[in-house]
């Protein structure tokens, strides 16, 4: 059954307005940048499963394998702290992290730092534990700015706007929901660096779906990150986000 | 009848090269396209052009070994450091190296390999030419490359070549005519030594012996290592000389000759233990897509007193960064010769061939905005080598040594 009777009869009226008519339809019915990034939040478990989140750990394995480099990576958050290591053998420890506001890094090969200014508050928005279901607190501003194929699927390209510093390009799959890539320019001690990261192997841990596979690409280097252990919800103590000495020596005392 | 045959034979292609290598010539040809810092300046050194070329070249090798050494000549089309395809034949100027090496270093002066640095119980004399390795004059094969490289790059290749025919096996012996001036040639055998240093492995380098040397002379911190890998101890050992050094020291040097670079922000990490102001930097690599300061984050002890620097032709990559962004903050002063100017950073790739690909993806821009690809690092204070200097000991050294003690001696601070 046809809805409009005078469909057939109108066919030569359809062709000839087809792509005005399918244009104006894909503008009525296009979905707006918050609808897609909250979109993204319902379909990898929704707002109240997300506001649930109090810590995170993800731990597995980083690989460089065009360089033919591979160590281990852990990934923890909680109340707005963050601690990331991985270990590689013969090049050692690499640790970064935001500790009460405080983010630094600190490794053998270029030393510890505290990290200031528009780099400092892009890794505090990260620590951030509310920064997928709350994103609206930390990018006032998001725009649909068209559509991209990522890894073969179709995604919209959403760039999302920060208070300040600079923007985030996402992109989420038309037919999932899920977030697949994200590039931004990420503000470093060496300068501004172009970073993309692609996310993949989503899986339900406590009732939120997390990328299991994570590809990072910034400064020519491409590494992959896939984690056999994602923990929402478990004890991480206070202890884990200690500054290092090496950075705490480094910290104003009215800082830490 | 016979005739159509023959012209049939004719008409069809050859036995084609495998496919892996056509591949594997699309791979290089591509990264190299995808990845060179400047796609105007590799245009016009007609990379477009060369592709229709050397795959022609490639698709009408009789061997692998020929196709490689088809991409290798394309890849040297470009007259750049750091490309390099491993795999192939060792070929006359590349280094070979056996584990063992002998009991002495090399310099060259004038085109012919001397005798230096001996250990106890050498065998050989300090400042005596070396004229055949094996019963196989030097001469021919160093001239040979003399044809094809110059300057710095020249006397790096003429040592390296020397001593790949110096090395083998630890405890091998290896017959020598060394000739001291003004007096006969003569024949004798030197027993290798085992390679200095803790093996290491990065990435797709093989397994190399990292040696890190630290000593006092007299109230001066040394440091010397052969290449900037391995920072898990290599960090270490700077933070603990340098802190051994904390008020005693009226100087300190790092001896970078012969080392050929590693890891490049290494150098950044390094130089932290000598500049005390934040916000630094040794210079600047540039990509296709970004420009990146390498900056100096100063170490939590680190040596403010006068530094020296020693390099040579043999120097090259991160420690030519380290060495002239430290010239360019105008925090070390540096002696010895000009560097190799080989200072782009590169990447190491597996290609379909299974042989490693080594290719440049930045340039690297001093400080004070010269590149140093092609120039190298000039000392401020260049140390001439001479038979009879090597033969009294370490001239590059010595002046290092003079400069840190004319300075004023005031013990320096250490904390930042």
């Amino acid at each position: 059954m046809l809805r409009y009777s005078g469909f057939m009869r109108r066919r030569a009226f359809f062709h000839l307005t087809a792509a005005s008519l399918s244009a104006a339809y894909q503008k009525a019915t296009a979905p707006t940048a918050a609808s897609i990034v909250d979109n993204f939040v319902t379909v990898t478990g929704g707002p109240a499963a997300y506001a649930k989140i109090v810590s995170e750990v993800a731990e597995g394995t980083v690989n460089m394998a065009a360089q033919n480099v591979s160590g281990k990576v852990r990934v923890v958050k909680k109340s707005g702290n963050a601690y990331t290591v991985i270990e590689i053998p013969t090049i050692g420890k690499m640790e970064e992290g935001v500790t009460k506001g405080v983010a630094w890094e600190n490794n053998q090969i270029t030393g510890a730092r505290v990290r200031s200014g528009e780099e400092r508050e892009v890794h505090v928005r990260n620590a951030a534990i509310d920064l997928d279901h709350q994103w609206r607190k930390y990018f006032p501003k998001a725009d649909l700015v068209g559509s991209e194929s990522v890894a073969g699927e179709d995604c919209y390209k959403v760039v999302l706007t920060p208070k300040s510093g600079e923007p985030e390009t996402r992109y989420f799959s038309k037919k999932s929901g899920l977030m697949l890539k994200m590039t931004a320019t990420m503000p470093t001690q060496m300068g501004p660096m172009p970073m993309e990261s692609t996310m993949g192997d989503y899986r339900l841990v406590q009732g939120v779906k997390r990328p299991f596979k994570l590809g990072v690409s910034a400064g020519g280097q491409v590494a992959e990150m896939l984690f056999s252990k994602y923990t929402i919800n478990g004890p991480v103590p206070d202890s884990a986000f200690v500054l290092p000495p090496e950075v705490a020596g480094l910290v104003p005392k009215t800082a830490k | 009848m016979l005739r159509f045959v023959t012209m049939l034979l004719l008409g069809l292609p050859l036995a084609a090269i495998e496919p892996v290598w056509l591949l594997t010539f699309d791979k290089v040809w591509q990264l190299v396209q995808d990845k060179h810092w400047d796609p105007e300046e590799l245009e016009r050194n007609g990379w477009t052009r060369l592709k229709p070329e050397y795959r022609a070249k490639v698709e009408q090798a009789k061997s692998g070994a020929e196709a490689r050494a088809y991409i290798q000549e394309m890849i040297q089309r470009l007259k750049l450091s750091h490309f390099h395809i491993s795999g192939g034949e060792p070929v006359e100027e590349s280094a070979s190296f056996g584990e063992g090496r002998p009991p002495f270093d090399v310099a060259i002066i004038d085109g012919r390999a001397w005798i230096w640095h001996t250990e106890p119980g050498a065998g050989v004399a300090a400042g005596a030419e070396i004229l055949a390795v094996e019963d196989q004059p030097l001469a021919p094969g160093l001239q040979r490359l003399g044809k094809v490289r110059q300057g710095a790059m020249l006397l790096a290749r003429q040592r390296a070549q020397v001593l790949a025919k110096l090395s083998g096996d630890p405890g091998g012996r290896v017959d020598l005519t060394t000739q001291v001036p003004g007096s006969a040639p003569q024949k004798l055998t030197v027993t290798l030594l085992a390679p200095k240093g803790q093996l290491t492995r990065f990435g797709f380098l093989p397994p190399m012996p990292i040696s890190i040397e630290t000593k006092r002379i007299g109230d001066v911190g040394t440091i010397a290592f052969n290449l900037f890998l391995d920072p898990v101890r290599l960090s270490p050992a700077f933070e603990a000389a340098v802190k051994g050094c904390a008020t005693t020291c009226r100087g300190f040097i790092v001896d970078l000759r012969g080392n050929p670079g590693g890891i490049g922000i290494l150098a950044m990490g390094l130089a932290g233990f000598f500049v005390n102001q934040p916000d630094q930097f040794l210079g600047t690599m540039v990509r296709r897509d970004s420009k990146l300061k390498f900056t100096v984050n100063p170490r939590s002890v680190v040596f403010r007193g006068p530094l020296a620097i020693l390099i040579d032709s043999s120097t090259a990559s991160t420690a030519e960064i380290m060495a002239g962004g430290l010239q360019d903050l105008g925090r070390a002063r540096i002696f010895g010769s000009r560097s190799m100017g080989a200072a782009l950073p590169s990447v190491i790739e597996r290609l379909p061939s299974g042989d490693l690909f080594q290719y440049p993806v930045a340039n690297y821009i001093s400080r004070n905005g010269k590149a140093l690809e092609g120039e190298g690092v000039t000392p401020d204070q260049i140390v001439n080598l001479t038979p009879a200097s090597l033969a009294a000991g370490d001239p590059v050294l010595d002046a290092a040594l003079q400069w840190i003690h004319a300075q004023k001696s005031v013990l320096p601070s250490n904390r930042r």
